[in-house]
């Protein structure tokens, strides 16, 4: 069943990833070309590799993966979540003596 | 579950960069490869590397292939028929002491007579080079003409490459056992069936030692996770690949972000874990901070670890072993496996095919560790920065 958001889609420029600005051809080029999972899309177009990684277009690109597939939106594979969960500056990282002095 | 075909000219375990190069390779020249992953492509080493292409800084034996790789790299884009985001980066070698720097100016002359243009720089050129780079640098080994790719389009590129000659390819399917008769290789039996062959090329990297036992062969490799931090972009204040032994390795990408990598080698952690490692994190970040103190700011969106399948010496292991015939190793890259990519697949072709290789391969003979004659690599695990 197509619902109003594929209507909304319609538009092949529409830009699916915003972090990377990926557009939904380049995504459906990725899916037609053998990328049968987000991690794959994700891996070839660039699509959930920018600043918010892949929390906005994620669904998206899995659901898409589902309709031009065939596959059921469950057995769609999501993309690896990894650490850290939300952005953090590389300074907090840094190594203290005891005195909480940063050491670099 | 697909069962497996039944019988294929050469069975390829791992479809990692040396996996691909080779069935491309094969599938070219018109021999039958299979390729057999228990995951799918690039999963590994071959997916998770930063990209670079480095000819600076390698072992003699080694030179003589990076160089021919290089020529394989400068047409690939147009032999495989697509982008593979190749560029001109360079990269620094980083010198942290004088000692360091004699060491590069060694190689300097050694390396001009195999024609790789690379240069010494004091701590005033690396300045000019990259200015966002501290003074705890006392100079470094420069080659301007060392290249990046996108590690994703190449493994790609290789596995539409070997499908247009008709290279087929397993994926989710795990090797369980090898069937040897009379010191042949017989078949492969997987866990979708049995694959009927008389060569098989072990390119299973960290894992290739498991493949081995199924031989009686050992292979001695030694897995250490290697560990990448992934920043928010920034405009570009680092054009070159930034290489400190022991220390970390860093680049930023055209698009500005920055991989900062942590060179996890034996004498470190090993294993086979993929989980990111808070210490090294800690570890890799102090220190990258002191060289580039203009990153401090920059927000990490993501890490990520993958595993180098470290030899004894830091070299590869590559050609036919005596104790069984048809089984040809291609393992223990060491970190160094991406950017010989290539030739790696063009050699394993020629032994196939013509059971000899167009390059000098002698050094990287399996049974170098038996004669006792290899000495143990010096790893830089693990150092920290002290002093500017």
């Amino acid at each position: 069943m197509e619902d109003d958001r594929s209507k909304l889609m319609g538009d092949e420029e529409l830009i699916i990833c915003r972090c990377e600005e990926i557009t939904k051809q380049e995504i459906l080029a990725a899916i037609a070309g053998g990328c049968d999972s987000v991690t794959w899309v994700k891996r070839m177009t660039r699509a959930g590799m920018g600043l918010c990684q892949g929390r906005t277009c994620g669904p998206q690109v899995a659901r898409m993966i589902a309709q031009e597939t065939g596959q059921g939106l469950g057995q769609v594979l999501p993309d690896t979540q990894r650490p850290p969960l939300r952005p953090i500056p590389l300074e907090i990282l840094v190594e203290q003596d005891d005195h909480g002095t940063p050491t670099g | 579950m697909t069962m497996a075909p039944l019988q294929a000219d050469v069975v390829i375990i791992g479809a990692g960069s040396t996996g691909l190069s080779a069935a491309y390779e094969l599938a070219k020249a018109g021999v039958d490869p299979l390729v057999i992953d228990r995951r799918s492509l690039a999963m590994e080493a071959a997916g998770r590397n930063p990209g670079g292409i480095r000819q600076i800084g390698r072992d003699i034996d080694e030179v003589p292939l990076i160089v021919a790789a290089m020529r394989r790299w400068h047409g690939l884009e147009e032999e495989l028929g697509c982008d593979l985001e190749i560029t001109e980066d360079g990269y620094l070698w980083a010198a942290l002491s004088q000692q360091d720097l004699e060491t590069q100016r060694g190689l300097v002359e050694r390396d001009a007579a195999f024609g790789i243009r690379e240069y010494v720089l004091d701590r005033d050129q690396v300045r000019e080079l990259a200015p966002a780079i501290s003074n705890f640098v006392h100079g470094g080994l420069y080659s301007p003409t060392d290249l990046l790719a996108n590690p994703f389009l190449v493994a790609k590129g290789y596995y539409e490459g070997a499908r247009r000659y008709g290279g087929r390819f397993l994926f989710e399917t795990e090797v369980v056992g090898l069937r040897i008769e009379e010191r042949r290789i017989q078949s492969v039996i997987t866990d979708r069936g049995e694959i009927a062959t008389h060569t098989v090329i072990n390119a299973a990297g960290p894992w290739s030692d498991r493949i081995g036992r199924m031989a009686g062969i050992e292979i001695p490799i030694t897995p250490c996770p290697n560990q990448f931090i992934l920043t928010e972009p920034m405009p570009p204040i680092l054009p070159p690949f930034l290489l400190i032994s022991g220390i970390a390795v860093c680049r930023q990408s055209a698009r500005g972000h920055v991989y900062i990598g942590n060179t996890n080698a034996p004498g470190g952690i090993t294993g086979y874990s993929k989980a990111t490692n808070y210490g090294e994190m800690v570890r890799t970040t102090t220190n990258i901070l002191k060289i580039v103190p203009a990153f401090r700011s920059l927000n990490i969106i993501r890490t990520w670890v993958g595993t180098i399948d470290f030899s004894p010496d830091d070299n590869f292991l590559f050609g036919p072993v005596e104790a069984v015939e048809g089984f040809i190793l291609a393992s223990g890259f060491s970190g160094h496996g991406f950017a010989l990519t290539p030739i790696i697949g063009q050699l394993l072709c020629e032994v196939v095919t013509a059971g000899q290789t167009s390059l000098p391969v002698h050094a990287f003979r399996l049974d170098r560790f038996r004669s006792g004659a290899v000495e143990k690599a010096a790893h830089f695990a693990h150092q920290h920065l002290d002093a500017a």
